[in-house]
């Protein structure tokens, strides 16, 4: 934390500098001029403010003009426009994503010995896209008009709240604020730097406010005449409280901080989303160019995915990872490097895994659910797979064994969690399942359960996940051949969900996740976490207050150092923590994992300038958004 | 005839009610409802999913209620009127569907007219000619593009458009177009692009209607009275145009009843291929996610309008052929 504090402090004083040297040599981009020339714009210093975030191009300098061409594709792709385009949190990752926090929104922050209060400082003379002051104010509408009401917030989201305490707001000056809690918030920072981050200055008070009857006694009415059912309704669709909420993306006349805002919104029926530079925008390149380069957005709204696919075959899309970017579909990019212009860019995807196989601890079935919960039966389901040649056959050997775990290079590595039980050895899969009373064989030559009745496994997996499936009908093969009597089951996304939030599951095969910096926001990997840690669904809702089963002990001492985590701020404790937390996810071995992360890729138009290469991706480190596309241009 | 007409509109009130719980039901049996799919579809890009919230989404929409609760709920709205709010866009179901129907309504009227002027002279001409270089041309080409599923043709069709002739890719405008008001850029706009799915909606139906013309037109062909016009001095085209071709006409009408549904529903993965903005699209999307009230609300009017569709076929038929009796 301290690390952090001072390269914000440091980047505070090389911001008063850099201004003071540029104040009167801003630039803007042409489109502007005339109207600044004609007294409807401010000039651009004054629209910029005395303190913008000065970016560093990835490439070179821009140049200004043209409009971007994107696709979404299906009903409620909203969060493609948030995370190509709406990424403006307090705090930012950078592209690379090393763990280090740039100022962003704020200036930068301080943080109490204790971590329960954090002190940001914002920008002087900062504005919104409608050219009204962006100060404190604002934060303090969000946490407290917005974030306790009930109706705007049925449900808090987690890292805004500490065992249910929603923070406090105290506004010091327009331009400092003091956010805190009566409990340490250890984990505050990470996620305000987040995706989630952008939650905090989201909504101008000015605007918003009108449609709360604390500060406007006709809103209920007016709410009414607008053909809302009442003022919480009416609020929602023409503010968007939530990050991800569509109305975010619905309503021209709301204020953003974003560098481009809404013209033709995002409705259902819209065959096309634009947008328009925001004249407002508070970031400038080195040269003191006003961002963003690009004049307009134009986002197509594809019914399916293949018809993006032939924009962008066809070179009419300019940048895409969303939908289109998949090992499947790249032999026919590769194939239309030439005819589309486009060029092919490693990104790097930070997961766990290539996958997780989760033997479901919590399993509703009297017999099974002892099997299942031996340690040894999931030992010997690992030893009994051949991960070479799933990698070579399913991921076309771009990848290389190894568990369930955080990635080789980052802090949070844990060798023995990510290598143990990965050879391939039959017969030592054999022996440990004899031992543990599986000994007896059917007619069938399958493996009867202890109490003498057939043991059959079914292992699920969502076609429309298409190397996960293929991938578990291998994983069934290499079962069999140790007499373990699996059967693949092809699902339904829905049926599945269903299924295993139920606990009745025998074993599933799905996505890992958290593997960099993002372990401590989302561990569901690691211990029963969330409804998404499929190893153990029930023990993961008694921790989450939501009913299920109390779990053993060592689950509980894993609730515990998590909670350790959240209570200290300091990098170093949290991940010694982390990896006491770790050595019991490696005792316990909750998930089979296959290999480590296949590398990605995203197609950007050869004339597209300052994208960077090889940059890693995840949702909490939302890409293109941390690439920061304000930035990028036309050759 | 108006006793007719009274007769068939009150049979299909029951009628209607009927296809309302059969659409209700359809829609609910796969297992899950649209909170769990969207749960489902977050997890997959990596996004988080938070229960609280999910169970929250669930009683906002009341999605726990039993199925009586849920239809009464539903249908009580469409008597008003009211259809429901799209659970996955968080619009009113009206607002979307009213919005789609138009373009629909376009793409199919012109399909359908293109469809008869080019089946109707080439069905006559072929049975007038049975035999001939142009009969059995015109029964390769029908043989050929009833065989051809629809979509097949949209893929190859939308292949070839993009990379050889280099035309934006589906829809039905131009990037520049597609927000503007109508005028005359966009007008040529859109015949440019339109012909992509009016050919691909149009041949089938051209080739089976060519066919059926045909057919119908042998058998008539041959009657007595047409030889008795003949055999009169009647000259040949305006014989076979007055009188047989009338007759054969019947299986045209009977057929606007099935045009009207297929406003909505019908080729409905064509239009998805092609990147229409009419209905089809959005049904499809509404019934993946199980958007029920959306998908409810486009099946309930697709049973609708066969209802009326039929009705309007039976008074044509019943206008235009005096052997039908009303009683």
């Amino acid at each position: 934390m301290q690390r952090v504090r001072i390269a914000a402090l440091a980047g505070i004083s090389l911001f008063a500098l850099a201004t003071s040297a540029m104040a009167q040599d801003y630039k803007q981009a042409p489109e502007l001029d005339a109207l600044v020339s004609s007294g409807a714009l401010p000039a651009v210093a004054e629209r910029v403010g005395a303190n913008p975030r000065v970016l560093t191009p990835v490439e070179s300098v821009g140049k200004y003009g043209g409009t971007f061409r994107g696709g979404m594709v299906g009903g409620n792709d909203r969060n493609m426009l948030f995370t190509y385009f709406g990424y403006e949190g307090l705090l930012a990752w950078d592209a690379d994503w090393t763990g280090e926090v740039h100022p962003n929104i704020a200036t930068g922050y301080t943080a109490s010995a204790d971590s329960r209060s954090f002190t940001f400082t914002l920008r002087e003379g900062m504005k919104w896209s409608d050219g009204s002051p962006f100060t404190a104010d604002d934060v303090a509408f969000f946490i407290e008009d917005i974030l306790p009401d009930e109706k705007l917030f049925p449900t808090k989201p987690g890292w805004l709240t500490v065992e249910g305490e929603l923070p406090s707001i105290a506004v010091i000056s327009p331009t400092e604020f003091t956010m805190s809690w009566s409990k340490p918030n250890g984990l505050f920072i990470l996620n305000a730097a987040s995706v989630y981050g952008v939650q905090l200055a989201l909504l101008n008070k000015a605007y918003c406010s009108q449609f709360l009857p604390k500060y406007n006694e006709n809103a209920d009415a007016e709410a009414v005449a607008a053909g809302a059912a009442g003022w919480a309704e009416h609020m929602v669709a023409k503010c968007g409280v939530g990050i991800e909420a569509i109305e975010r993306w619905r309503n021209p006349e709301r204020p953003v901080l974003e560098a481009w805002k809404i013209v033709d919104p995002y409705v259902a029926g819209a065959t096309r989303v634009t947008f328009e530079r925001n004249p407002y925008y508070w970031k400038v390149d080195t040269d003191g160019n006003q961002l963003p380069y690009i004049d307009d957005l134009s986002i197509g709204v594809n019914a399916e995915s293949q018809t993006l696919l032939l924009s962008v075959l066809a070179g009419e899309i300019d940048y895409e990872v969303r939908h289109t970017t998949n090992t499947t579909n790249l032999p026919v990019i590769a194939e239309g490097v030439e005819q589309g212009d486009y060029r092919i860019s490693p990104r790097e995807s930070r997961v766990g895994n290539v996958m997780t196989i989760s033997v479901n601890l919590n399993s509703q079935d009297a017999t099974k659910a002892p099997i299942f919960q031996n340690k040894d039966f999931r030992i010997a389901l690992s030893h009994a797979l051949d991960r070479q040649a799933i990698i070579d056959t399913i991921y076309l050997g771009q990848s290389t064994p190894q568990q369930v775990s955080p990635r080789e290079g980052t802090p949070y590595y844990n060798e023995r969690l990510a290598t143990q039980y990965l050879e391939h050895d039959v017969e030592k899969a054999n022996a440990l399942l004899d031992s543990i009373g599986l000994d007896k064989r059917g007619g069938n030559g399958m493996r009867l359960a202890p109490d003498g009745s057939p043991l059959v496994v079914n292992v699920a997996a969502v076609t429309a996940l298409g190397n996960m499936a293929d991938a578990a009908e291998l994983f069934v093969q290499y079962w069999q051949a140790v007499g373990v009597d699996a059967r693949f089951t092809a699902m339904d996304r829905t049926r599945f969900y269903e299924e295993k939030t139920a606990s009745q599951h025998d074993i599933v095969v799905w996505g890992a996740t958290s593997g960099g910096i993002d372990v401590f926001i989302d561990p569901r990997d690691y211990f029963p976490f969330s409804t998404e840690s499929n190893f153990a669904i029930e023990w993961a809702k008694n921790y989450i207050g939501d009913g299920g089963v109390e779990p053993p002990d060592y689950v509980k001492e894993q609730w515990a150092l998590y909670d350790q985590i959240k209570a200290t701020s300091v990098p170093e404790e949290q991940n010694e923590l982390f990896q006491r937390l770790l050595e019991i996810t490696a005792d316990q071995f909750y998930q089979i994992g296959i290999g480590t992360a296949v590398p990605l890729y995203s197609i950007a138009k050869n004339n597209l300038g300052n994208v960077p290469d090889g940059t890693p991706t995840g949702w909490i480190h939302p890409d293109p958004g941390t690439l920061n596309t304000e930035q990028f241009y036309f050759k | 005839m108006l006793a007719f007409i009274v007769k068939r509109v009150l049979g299909m009130i029951p009628a209607m009610f009927a296809i309302s719980i059969l659409a209700f039901t359809v829609i609910q049996l796969p297992p899950g409802d649209y909170v769990s799919t969207y749960a489902a579809q977050l997890a997959q890009s990596g996004e988080n999913v938070d229960s609280a919230a999910l169970n929250a989404l669930r009683e906002r929409y009341g999605l726990g209620e039993n199925m009586v609760v849920q239809y009464t709920k539903w249908i009580s709205g469409v008597l008003r009127g009211d259809f429901g709010d799209s659970f996955e866009w968080r619009q009113p179901v009206t607002e979307l569907i009213w919005g789609r129907m138009g373009m629909t309504a376009l793409i199919s009227i012109c399909t359908l007219i293109l469809m008869w002027l080019v089946s109707l002279p080439i069905g006559i001409y072929s049975a007038a000619r049975q035999y001939s270089v142009v009969d059995y041309l015109s029964t390769a080409f029908a043989f050929l593009a009833m065989a051809t599923p629809n979509f097949l043709l949209a893929i190859v069709l939308l292949y070839i458009t993009t990379m050889w002739f280099g035309v934006s890719v589906g829809g039905l405008f131009s990037p520049q177009y597609e927000s503007a008001p109508w005028s005359l850029g966009k007008l040529w706009d859109f015949i440019t692009h339109a012909w992509v799915p009016i050919f691909v909606l149009g041949t089938a139906g051209t080739a089976s209607l060519i066919r059926i013309m045909r057919a119908n037109l042998l058998d008539e062909l041959h009657r007595p009275y047409v030889e008795a016009g003949r055999a009169k001095g009647l000259p040949e085209a305006r014989l076979i145009l007055s009188y047989p071709t009338r007759v054969a006409l019947n299986p045209f009408i009977s057929t606007v009843g099935w045009v009207l549904p297929a406003l909505i529903s019908g080729e409905l993965i064509v239009s998805t291929v092609l990147n229409l903005p009419t209905a089809g699209p959005l049904l499809l999307q509404a019934l993946k996610s199980q958007d029920m009230y959306l998908a409810g609300a486009f099946i309930l009017l697709s049973g609708a309008l066969v209802l009326i569709g039929t009705l309007i076929s039976d008074i044509l038929l019943a206008i235009s052929d005096p052997r039908i009796r009303l009683s």
